[in-house]
């Protein structure tokens, strides 16, 4: 039973996390919505464990018509987005992409998803690099979001 | 025993530095401002006035349906607030959220199945642009169509506060998120028990 276990754990961790070089994604999700909703926000965490800066410049999937890097912000009171042209993961650094932060705006999904479905996204960066990850359709928690205490898997390793 | 009773106070003191420790960002008015009259409808069509904030609390949050970062945060987030303070304030004191759907034409058609995600019990209300633009000012927040960039595709920028609303119908006080369920429940039933009592001070 422990052995299903730790297949199981390995399994998700395999599943949510993706790496290429010096970059790696981890968990990777995207927030369920009722079908009538057709814009949807995509999560993960960006690892940089190079030396030098990388630029994530798009994002894309299949799962859906339009993808873009989107930043929500409260300035004075009122909660903006901005579109994002590009997202620098410092040398050695890690960029969230988390509720009520940056986010990737899922536009027109191509069909209905239900929770624990999964998504297959394209990271693309500057040099041209592309980032194959899959995020799972899930629920939000509710917490505290990007002021939360998230479980890092260390993977890759 | 001895050790029973310093294990207790150890959890104890453990749960109260953790409530302690995080912050409300919440502003309670000096005057509890009231509302203007409204009228709109609620996710099954009933009309929602200003009546219906008469007699219990409620929590009301602005945003729209095509949001898809900060109004299902918030709302998820609420729904932690919703199940912490039922922890602590008597059934008929735990707040009623209202989803205030601000961006009517897009909100009405798909709100019952879009509230119904993250509470059976939360409540969507839209209707009249004017109507809806009523309570907006009365609950002095603010609401803004920002360039289509698609025939429904636009984003609305909305106020990102919480208003708090007593059963008399008035604002007590606003809440920023994102906000620690358990703390914010500290701070909604503390503001319960105040109100209880200026209620009955005033009623001497």
């Amino acid at each position: 039973m422990k052995y299903f276990f730790t297949a199981v754990v390995a399994f998700a961790i395999h599943i949510t996390s993706a790496w290429a070089g010096d970059l790696q994604v981890q968990d990777a999700w995207v927030r369920h919505a009722p079908p009538v909703i057709k814009q949807h926000a995509g999560y993960f965490t960006l690892h940089n464990t190079g030396t030098k800066p990388r630029s994530l410049i798009s994002v894309s999937s299949k799962s859906y018509q339009h993808a873009m890097l989107h930043a929500s912000k409260t300035e004075n009171g009122i909660a903006t987005m901005q579109h994002l042209a590009q997202v620098t993961i410092p040398a050695g650094g890690k960029v969230m992409f988390a509720p009520g932060g940056l986010h990737v705006m899922l536009m027109q999904p191509v069909s209905p998803l239900q929770v624990g479905d999964h998504v297959p996204l394209v990271l693309t960066f500057a040099n041209g690099e592309t980032l194959p990850v899959m995020a799972m359709v899930k629920k939000d928690n509710g917490g505290m979001g990007h002021h939360m205490h998230h479980k890092h898997h260390k993977s890759g390793s | 025993m001895m050790r029973y009773l310093i294990s207790f106070l150890v959890i104890v003191f453990c749960i109260t530095a953790r409530v302690a420790d995080a912050k409300v960002n919440g502003v309670e008015l000096s005057t509890p401002a009231a509302l203007p009259a409204f009228a709109l409808q609620d996710q099954n069509g009933k009309d929602f006035t200003q009546d219906n904030f008469k007699g219990r609390w409620t929590l009301v949050l602005m945003g729209y349906t095509h949001c898809p970062d900060v109004c299902p945060f918030t709302l998820s987030n609420l729904e932690a607030v919703i199940a912490q303070t039922s922890l602590r304030v008597r059934p008929d004191n735990v707040p009623r959220v209202l989803f205030l759907a601000v961006d009517p034409k897009r909100d009405k058609p798909v709100m019952r199945d879009y509230i119904q995600q993250f509470h059976p019990d939360f409540v969507a209300a839209t209707g009249d642009w004017a109507q809806v633009k009523t309570l907006v000012e009365g609950l002095d927040g603010f609401v803004r169509y920002v360039k289509k960039q698609a025939e429904d595709v636009y984003e609305v920028q909305h106020s990102a506060a919480i208003s708090v609303i007593a059963p008399d119908g008035r604002i007590v006080a606003k809440i920023s998120p994102p906000m620690e369920p358990g703390a914010t429940a500290e701070y909604l039933a503390a503001m319960q028990q105040k109100y209880r009592r200026n209620r009955k001070e005033r009623s001497q």
